[in-house]
């Protein structure tokens, strides 16, 4: 008789699958407005000045955007790390895992909480 | 603006780094997604990979229009 174990698996898999979508879909534009037009002054006047994120980071939809990016984001990536260890001859082992998805638990707290805080 | 161009140029250099490795990462994706999605039929014929591959291209290349025209509409 084999005891059924039930796997944890699953359930970062969709995370990991959420996240896929979103850095496919969403992330090299969002990188390229805010890390190289922005800085490169190619963007209009304004379009990134502090009062205009901060009205987008304070509406319900804006908080929603930046909470999904940065969580999801950082699901994918300890996601893809961990199952990269195999690739690298590194034995996957328990403790790998709590530093993986506990880190990005943090991320995801810690970008919720910012949220809230900024009103 | 705040900072100067030449004072910025590392991070600019370091933001184009991280949009090709995403932009790496998108090729990748839909490369793959084929084979993960479940069989789409059109009738009895299955939608063959590549065109499944296509249209993400054509819904992301949307996406991307979208986010920055809802930036540079200010």
């Amino acid at each position: 008789m084999i005891a059924k174990q039930r796997s944890s698996e699953p359930f970062f898999w969709s995370l990991f699958g959420a996240g896929g979508v979103v850095v496919a879909f969403i992330v090299p534009m969002l990188i390229f407005i805010t890390g190289v037009a922005g800085p490169l002054g190619l963007l209009p006047e304004g379009a990134l000045s502090y009062e205009r994120v901060l009205t987008f980071a304070t509406s319900w939809p804006g908080k929603l955007f930046l909470f999904v990016v940065v969580s999801l984001c950082l699901w994918h990536g300890v996601h893809r790390i961990f199952q990269s260890l195999h690739d690298f001859g590194i034995e996957k082992a328990n403790w790998q895992r709590w530093v993986l998805y506990g880190s990005a638990a943090i991320g995801t707290i810690v970008a919720g909480v910012l949220l809230q805080l900024l009103g | 603006m705040v900072c100067s161009v030449n004072a910025l140029r590392p991070a600019i250099v370091f933001h184009v780094v991280a949009m090709m490795a995403a932009g790496y990462h998108t090729y990748t994706w839909f490369k793959v997604s084929p084979k993960v999605v479940p069989h789409i039929y059109l009738g009895t014929e299955r939608i063959p990979d590549n065109l499944i591959t296509a249209v993400q291209y054509v819904v992301a290349a949307v996406c991307y229009l979208a986010l920055f025209l809802v930036v540079v509409r200010t």
